[in-house]
C-alpha cells in the first residue's frame, strides 16, 4: 500500500514517513506544488495527504486538492487533508463553509495537526479498504 | 473616475432642471484624494417619491428642498434610514431661518444652499460635501483594510505556532511508538530537531513580542552614546557557535571604535538579526564580513556572506511578515519569519533604511543606513 504525503515542514513529512513506514506502508512525498500531478502519477499512490498552507499562499493546499481532483487518472485516490488549520475556526472566518465543499475543497477527510499516528493509520485503513 | 449620484428634491420643475443643467455631467478634481469626480443628477418632485427613491437605490448626495408639496423637507429627513449615514444631504430652502437651520443640522443635513443661488454656488457647495463624503469613504476603507492586515497577521501566527507543534508532537509519537526499535541513540536526530523547533517558537514569540513593542511605541528607549564596533562584536560572538558548525570566517572592518546615539537593545536587534541570517543561510566554509563606517550624512552597517543568496522575486518578499523562502536549500533552516520584518521597523525608528543585495549561490549584502542627527 501507498501512501503520498505533501507538506513543506521537513519534520512532519520526516516523521509522519518513518511512522506509516513502520506500519508497513511505502511512503513518498513533495514539499511543494511543482510538478504535483507528475509526481503523483509516477508514484502511483493509494492515499493522499496533503497540507493546506504553504509558504507564501495559506490556501495552495485547497487548489493542489482541485488540481488532483480534476486529473482523470488520479481524481479517484483518497485525500486525507492533514493541517493545522483548524477546520472550525480557521476555516469558517478565513475560508467559509463553502470551502468544504466538494467543488472547492474536494477532499475525503480532514484531520487537525498533530495527529497521533495510530488514528492517522486507522483512517487511512478505512479509506483504502 | 468616480461617479456621484445626486438626487435633487423639489416641486419647481424650474429649479430640478436648473439643477440638472449645471450638474449633470459636471466634472471636477477632488484633490484631497487625488481624484475625479462626474455627477449624475437624478430628481424627486415630492417628499414621498424621494424616500422611496432613497429607499430603493441611496444616491450618495440628496439636494433637499425644505418646502415640499406633502411631507416638508425636515420630514424627509427624520424618516431616512439611520444607515444612510453614507450619502450627505444639503438642505436648500428660500425661508432662511435659524430656527430651520438647527433642526436640519439635527436631523443630519451637512450644509445649506439659500434661494436663490447662482450655479457657482451650487457647485461650490457639491464639491464641498463631495469632498467630505469621499474623504470619509477613504478613511472607512483604510479602517476596514487595517483590520484585516491585523486579521490575516494573526491568522498567520496562529499557523506558525502550531506548526512546531505539530512537528514535535509528530517526533514525540515516533518515540512513543518505538518505530526506530528500542535503541535510544536512534533517536538522537528526532530529539535534536524537536529541541531545534521548539527553541524556534521561543525566537517567534520573543519576536513577536519585540515587534509588538516596537509598533505600540511602548518601547522604553533609552539613547545614549554606544559603540557600534562593540554591538558588532557581540552579535558575531553570539553566532559564533552556529558560525562554527559551518566553518565560517567571520570578518569585522572598521574603525576601532563608531560611537553613535542610539539605544542599545535596537542596536543589538539590528546586528543580531543581520549576522544570525548571514551565518544561517551561508555555506560551508564561507563568510560572513560586518562593516561599519561613519561619512558625513550617514552611518553604515554593512553585512555579507557567501551564502545562498536569492532570485530578484525573493528579494522584492524578503520584509514581508512571515516571508520564508522556502526551497529545498533552506527546507532545514528555521527562522521566526519576523527577523527582517523587525530589523525594517527599528531601522526606521533612527529614519534610516535597508538595502538589499543578492545574487543566487553567492550571497547577499544587507546594508543599514542610519542618518546622522537622528
Amino acid at each position: 500500500m501507498k501512501i503520498y504525503i505533501i507538506d513543506d515542514d521537513i519534520d512532519i513529512v520526516g516523521a509522519l514517513t518513518a511512522s506509516l513506514e513502520a506500519a508497513g506502508y511505502e511512503v513518498g512525498s513533495q514539499y511543494e506544488e511543482e510538478d504535483l500531478v507528475e509526481k503523483i502519477g509516477r508514484f502511483n499512490p493509494d492515499l493522499i495527504i496533503l497540507d493546506v498552507m504553504f509558504p507564501g499562499d495559506p490556501g495552495a493546499g485547497f487548489r493542489m486538492a482541485r488540481t488532483i481532483r480534476h486529473q482523470d487518472r488520479l481524481s479517484r485516490i483518497p485525500i486525507i487533508m492533514l493541517s493545522a488549520v483548524n477546520r472550525e475556526g480557521d476555516f469558517l472566518c478565513k475560508f467559509s463553509s463553502r470551502d468544504i465543499d466538494e467543488v472547492y475543497l474536494p477532499v475525503t477527510e480532514f484531520v487537525e495537526k498533530p495527529v497521533d499516528p495510530a488514528v492517522l493509520i486507522a483512517k487511512i485503513k478505512k479509506l483504502t479498504a | 473616475m468616480i461617479t456621484l449620484r445626486v438626487l435633487a428634491v423639489d416641486d419647481e420643475p424650474g429649479m430640478l432642471s436648473g439643477i440638472e443643467r449645471v450638474l449633470d455631467g459636471y466634472r471636477t478634481v477632488v484633490e484631497e484624494i487625488e481624484g475625479e469626480v462626474e455627477f449624475r443628477v437624478e430628481t424627486a418632485e415630492t417628499g414621498e417619491k424621494a424616500l422611496a427613491a432613497i429607499e430603493a437605490s441611496p444616491p450618495d448626495l440628496l439636494l433637499l428642498d425644505y418646502k415640499l408639496p406633502d411631507i416638508d423637507g425636515l420630514e424627509v429627513l427624520a424618516r431616512l434610514a439611520p444607515d444612510s449615514r453614507d450619502m450627505l444631504a444639503i438642505f436648500i430652502t428660500a425661508y432662511a431661518s435659524i430656527d430651520t437651520a438647527v433642526t436640519a443640522t439635527k436631523r443630519g443635513a451637512y450644509d445649506f444652499l439659500a434661494k436663490p443661488f447662482a450655479p457657482a454656488d451650487l457647485k461650490y457647495v457639491i464639491r464641498k460635501a463631495s469632498t467630505r463624503l469621499l474623504l470619509a469613504r477613504r478613511a472607512r476603507e483604510l479602517e476596514a483594510e487595517k483590520k484585516r492586515v491585523r486579521f490575516e497577521f494573526i491568522r498567520v501566527l496562529g499557523h506558525e505556532l502550531k506548526a512546531p507543534i505539530g512537528a514535535v508532537a509528530g517526533n514525540l509519537y515516533l518515540l512513543r511508538d518505538r518505530v526506530m526499535g528500542d535503541e535510544v541513540e536512534k533517536y538522537g536526530p528526532v530529539v535534536e530537531r524537536s529541541l531545534k523547533r521548539l527553541e524556534q517558537m521561543r525566537k517567534l514569540i520573543g519576536d513577536l513580542l519585540d515587534m509588538t513593542r516596537i509598533e505600540s511605541g511602548e518601547k522604553k528607549r533609552t539613547l545614549e552614546e554606544i559603540d557600534l564596533v562593540e554591538a558588532a562584536r557581540s552579535a558575531l560572538e553570539a553566532a559564533g557557535l552556529e558560525a562554527e558548525k559551518l566553518q565560517l570566517t567571520l570578518d569585522l572592518k572598521g574603525p576601532d571604535r563608531l560611537p553613535l546615539e542610539a539605544d542599545a537593545t535596537e542596536m543589538a536587534m539590528i546586528f543580531n538579526n543581520l549576522v544570525s541570517n548571514a551565518v544561517k543561510y551561508n555555506q560551508p566554509g564561507g563568510k560572513v564580513t560586518v562593516e561599519l563606517e561613519k561619512t558625513d550624512e550617514e552611518t553604515l552597517i554593512r553585512v555579507s556572506d557567501t551564502g545562498i543568496g536569492m532570485s530578484p522575486q525573493g528579494v522584492e518578499k524578503l520584509f514581508g511578515e512571515f516571508v520564508r523562502l522556502k526551497d529545498s536549500r533552506t527546507r532545514e533552516i528555521l527562522g521566526s519569519g519576523l527577523g527582517l520584518s523587525i530589523l525594517k521597523r527599528v531601522t526606521e525608528l533612527y529614519g534610516g533604511k535597508v538595502e538589499v543585495e543578492s545574487e543566487l549561490d553567492k550571497g547577499s549584502t544587507f546594508t543599514v543606513r542610519l542618518p546622522r542627527g537622528q
